[in-house]
């Protein structure tokens, strides 16, 4: 029964209370809406916990036709490496498909079976580092292609990247990709055969957050805008801006120089984590214990690892100990006992001293035998 | 000199797994499938897996003529496989 009806004239108020009753009901239905189509990523937080980002059908559309359109072109098969739980792999493994309406091979489901390429198709290969061996070994075949065009994410392109691109230039170009499942794509450069550290461009719809009051030529923290940025679990909308983590030197208005990762940050097998927090929670749960976490140089198949360099001060603490501290952490590559963790004059840990005890001298290589004397003239 | 010894090539594999799975890959029993007993070993880990022990034994595997699913589902098939191409390459 309307409230006319009952003999109850609503005042001007309570059309005013009624009208932005049935506003905010229609933006409740509205983001309810949005956010029963959004698209879910997990990645995992630095102490573990999985985090959960949202994406809409609109910004995954629109990051397929930007960089579609801006790198990749008209393709007519897609073979995809990078698996599609990830942002990369949903992109441009089930999205650019999708859209385009072109056969898409699932190699990241089964990498070793053998790829099927018809002669002049021109194909998009969606990499990951590793796919890149596949790729090199599978030339015969996928040089039969009209065109190869290669988008490669997420970490620095391997040496056979490099290989390949010398070898098949022209018939494959490759595009490095900067992004996050936080950020979407933020920028692009082109794969060159030599390597090196090219700069980076930002896509048209990411703008910068600058630090008004850096040096103009120091490194100073990525941060940008966008309308690609993903929804974190417990927030309505994206965030308006988003701190990346990596430390760039501007070279221009839109492009930048990757100078770092800004902070202790790591990848473990694909989690991140930031080694400030490893040692402040050793140092919570141990504090009887002097404990330094430091990331080991970069291995093919260990990706980012670190070590724990523990003095236990005969506190009986053990290995055991720092493993169940860090329970809920990637687990370190190799856990160190010292006498002491040497130190710097100005007290901080001597990166070098621990990492050298990495490398004892009785595991060093033989030294070489002498060279035989030069004949005496 | 490269060597053909099993037992020896059998530690260098599963060190090779220890660098990214840990206490897990030291507690394996040498005929475990692999993506049975480590946590995260899927096909793009077997792939890196492969890639790893080609660069510690100095041979390159032929993904196209050799059952590599088969081969290195386990430590022990790795290590016979590495051993062929050792010796293979040593003849």
């Amino acid at each position: 029964m309307s409230r006319a009806a009952a003999g109850a004239e609503p005042s001007s108020a309570g059309i005013r209370d009624v009208r932005r009753d049935e506003i905010r009901g229609e933006i409740r239905a509205e983001i309810h809406d949005d956010i029963r189509d959004e698209i879910r990523f997990d990645t995992s937080g630095s102490t573990g916990a999985a985090r959960r980002w949202f994406r809409h059908p609109r910004q995954m559309e629109r990051e397929v036709e930007l960089i579609g359109e801006r790198l990749v072109g008209p393709v007519d098969l897609v073979i995809n490496y990078a698996p599609p739980r990830h942002l990369f792999g949903a992109l441009f493994g089930q999205w650019l498909p999708r859209m385009a309406q072109v056969r898409v091979h699932q190699a990241w489901a089964d990498p070793f079976a053998p790829l099927s390429v018809s002669p002049a198709e021109r194909v998009l290969v969606v990499c990951i580092p590793m796919a890149w061996e596949l790729l090199r070994r599978s030339w015969p075949t996928l040089g039969r292609a009209g065109s190869v065009v290669a988008l490669h994410s997420s970490a620095a392109a391997p040496s056979a990247a490099h290989e390949l691109l010398r070898r098949a230039a022209p018939l494959l170009r490759a595009h490095e990709i900067l992004g996050s499942t936080e950020t979407g794509g933020i920028a692009h450069r082109p794969l060159v055969p030599e390597g090196g550290d090219g700069g980076w461009e930002a896509f048209p719809d990411v703008s910068f957050v600058r630090d008004t009051g850096a040096c103009a030529h120091g490194a100073q923290e990525l941060v940008i805008r966008g309308p690609r940025l993903a929804r974190p679990e417990h927030a309505r909308r994206p965030p308006a801006q988003w701190a990346t983590g990596d430390l760039v030197e501007f070279t221009g208005p839109r492009a930048f120089r990757l100078v770092g990762r800004g902070s202790s940050l790591l990848k473990v097998n694909g989690r991140r984590l930031h080694l400030a927090r490893v040692e402040e929670r050793l140092n919570t749960r141990l504090p009887r214990t002097d404990c330094v976490a430091l990331a080991l140089p970069g291995d093919a198949l260990a990706g980012e690892g670190y070590a724990v360099f523990w003095s236990g001060r005969g506190g009986g603490t053990g290995v055991a100990d720092i493993r169940a501290a860090l329970r809920d952490f990637p687990g370190p590559s190799k856990i160190v006992e010292l006498a002491d963790i040497p130190r710097t004059a100005t007290g901080k840990p001597d990166r070098q001293a621990l990492l050298a005890t990495l490398h004892p001298p009785s595991a060093a290589p033989l030294p070489s035998p002498p060279s035989p004397s030069p004949p005496s003239s | 000199m490269p060597t053909t010894d099993l037992t020896q090539i059998h530690a260098r594999v599963v060190a090779v797994l220890e660098k990214r799975f840990g206490d897990a890959a030291r507690a394996l029993a040498a005929d475990a499938d692999l993506s049975d007993a480590l946590d995260g070993f899927d096909s793009l880990a077997a792939l890196e897996y492969i890639s790893a022990i080609e660069g510690e034994f100095g041979i390159e595997v032929d993904f196209v003529g050799d059952d590599v699913r088969h081969w290195f589902s386990t430590v022990d098939r790795t290590a016979t496989y590495v051993r062929e191409c050792v010796e293979d390459q040593a003849a």
